[in-house]
């Protein structure tokens, strides 16, 4: 017990909580958009093209952080477009973008100094091993886009609700689509190299999913989802440090529990 | 009738090099109530886009008046239902564009919204959730947030599709009552040119890429509905509505 406390009370599992509270929050509440816009593959795209940005920054020498905001900058733009959609589907544009920059970041990674364990460190990240100066720089640039989205929700929630009726009352919908998929994108952007793809995903997705599910008000569902963020951060790291477990994987999967567990209370109490 | 709130001068309407609407001259004047017809594929959606002013003339002039304040009900089959809101939070956003960036809705614009529910007659559901609403519910929602905007001018794209014939009834009779009492001009599009004849005082009816505008007595001749359509057709009166029907070739009008 008490070595566990002691691994608990370590600096890096305090920073591995501090980072996953800010993911948490800006994660749960930006994931309630995502899922309700229907773009959660365009999370993970993102996610995707962001690692693809990190793993030529590692090969070239540039600053990481700084080549995967541009990429996810790069991707947001693209997505915010409407590409030929009156040919193919939006999900086989955003199947093709995924697939190319995960085939694109195993190349590039490849060709790095570390090759394979770069791309497995991109996908599946370890929070625990996030550098101390890293915590406050994530918190800045968390409590930035969090501030932007809350300040601008309601714009962005007509948008995403009736677009044609945003342009017909004056707003310049692509440019509000663009807005929001550059607040998705930067948030990705920062974190996809120290936390990893997959944990990033799964925040934007598990939450809001087990929120919409048992919340009925949007509000409501935002708060759930924030809460279930955190829950499952806390969960995931502590059941993470006392068993040993792989942290990233850890917490996902409480959160898959969470959810898992409000899907069911919300089926049985018809909401 | 008054001076035009929105006038079309030889408007030339398409999307990238396909033209899709030429020569398009036509006045929404006050106090009007104007129905676009036509057949699926004919336009209706392009002029529509052009009047709410979110696709560009190629050519031509629209212009609109200063005081033109325009709400829109958009087919309610375009919103997707997912989104917990409920009646009032939609209503609400007639009035972001009033309340502005980064503020949220003041007292009075909540009331305002609940008066507007009010007046489609749907106060008492206003904390339901949208999805929870029947068809013909959802559509006073939409009316409720266009109303929302203060209007002048409340343009309703099929807000009869897919509705009973009851539902449909109420729903174009509170269009009605809100264009006589509220004095209200209205641009109303349907492809259902029955639902469109009994109401509105002039018609502009889509053919061949072209805009033919006139009262509706002019408009709804068996000649110029076949050749809209394609199809021979008979045109009826009953009371003071307008009741059309395919025929067959050899069918005679009076027995249809």
């Amino acid at each position: 017990m008490s070595e566990w406390l002691e691994t608990w009370r370590s600096p890096m599992a305090q920073d591995a909580l501090r980072v996953g509270i800010i993911l948490a929050i800006v994660g749960g509440y930006m994931g309630v958009f995502v899922v309700l816009k229907r773009i959660v593959f365009v999370g993970a795209a993102l996610a995707q093209v962001s690692a693809a940005g990190v793993a030529l920054a590692l090969l070239v020498g540039w600053q990481p952080l700084f080549s995967a905001i541009l990429f996810a900058l790069a991707g947001s733009a693209f997505f915010a477009q409407s590409w030929g959609e009156r040919r193919v589907a939006r999900e086989a544009l955003i199947g093709a973008v995924f697939l190319t920059f995960s085939a694109l970041t195993v190349l590039l990674a490849s060709r790095g100094a570390h090759g394979m364990e770069e791309v497995q460190h991109l996908l599946a990240g370890d929070i625990l091993a996030v550098a101390p100066e890293e915590v406050t720089r994530i918190w800045l640039l968390g409590l930035l886009v969090l501030a932007v989205f809350v300040m601008l929700r309601k714009e962005f929630l007509l948008v995403a609700f009736d677009a044609e009726t945003a342009q017909a009352l004056g707003y310049r919908t692509r440019l509000w689509e663009f807005a929001f998929y550059l607040m998705l994108g930067g948030f990705i952007g920062v974190v996809i190299h120290l936390v990893g793809l997959v944990l990033i995903f799964g925040y934007l997705v598990l939450p809001a999913l087990g929120a919409l599910m048992v919340a009925r008000r949007l509000t409501r569902v935002v708060g759930v989802a924030v809460l279930n963020a955190l829950v499952g951060t806390l969960a995931g790291l502590v059941v993470s440090v006392i068993f040993d477990l792989p942290t990233t994987a850890t917490m996902l999967v409480c959160m898959s529990l969470l959810t898992g567990v409000e899907s069911v209370a919300g089926l049985l109490t018809g909401r | 009738m008054g001076e035009p709130l929105v006038r079309f001068q030889d408007v030339v309407l398409g999307y990238g090099r396909q033209v899709v609407l030429s020569d398009v001259t036509l006045d929404i004047r006050r106090g009007d109530f104007f129905g676009l017809v036509g057949p699926n594929g004919s336009g209706k959606t392009t002029l529509l886009r052009c009047l709410l002013g979110i696709l560009k003339p190629r050519s031509g002039q629209v212009t609109r008046a200063a005081d033109l304040r325009l709400g829109y009900v958009p087919q309610r089959e375009m919103l997707d239902a997912l989104f917990p809101l409920t009646a009032l939070d939609i209503v609400l956003m007639g009035r972001y564009p009033h309340v502005g960036l980064v503020r949220s809705p003041r007292p009075s614009d909540r009331e305002l919204s609940m008066h507007c529910l009010q007046q489609v007659g749907l106060a008492d559901l206003a904390p339901r959730l949208y999805r929870e609403l029947s068809g013909g519910q959802r559509q006073r929602v939409l009316i409720a947030r266009a109303l929302a905007v203060q209007p002048n001018l409340l343009v309703l794209d099929e807000p009869t599709n897919g509705l009973d014939l009851p539902t449909e009834a109420a729903i174009l009779d509170l269009i009605e009552r809100l264009h006589l009492r509220n004095e209200i001009t209205i641009v109303l599009v349907s492809h259902v040119l029955n639902v469109v004849a009994r109401y509105a005082h002039r018609l502009g009816v889509l053919l061949d890429g072209r805009l033919l505008v006139g009262d509706a007595d002019e408009l709804m001749q068996e000649q110029v509905l076949r050749e809209v359509y394609g199809v021979p057709v008979c045109v009826q009166r009953v009371d003071s509505h307008y009741l059309v029907a395919v025929r067959d070739a050899e069918e005679v009008c009076g027995d249809v």
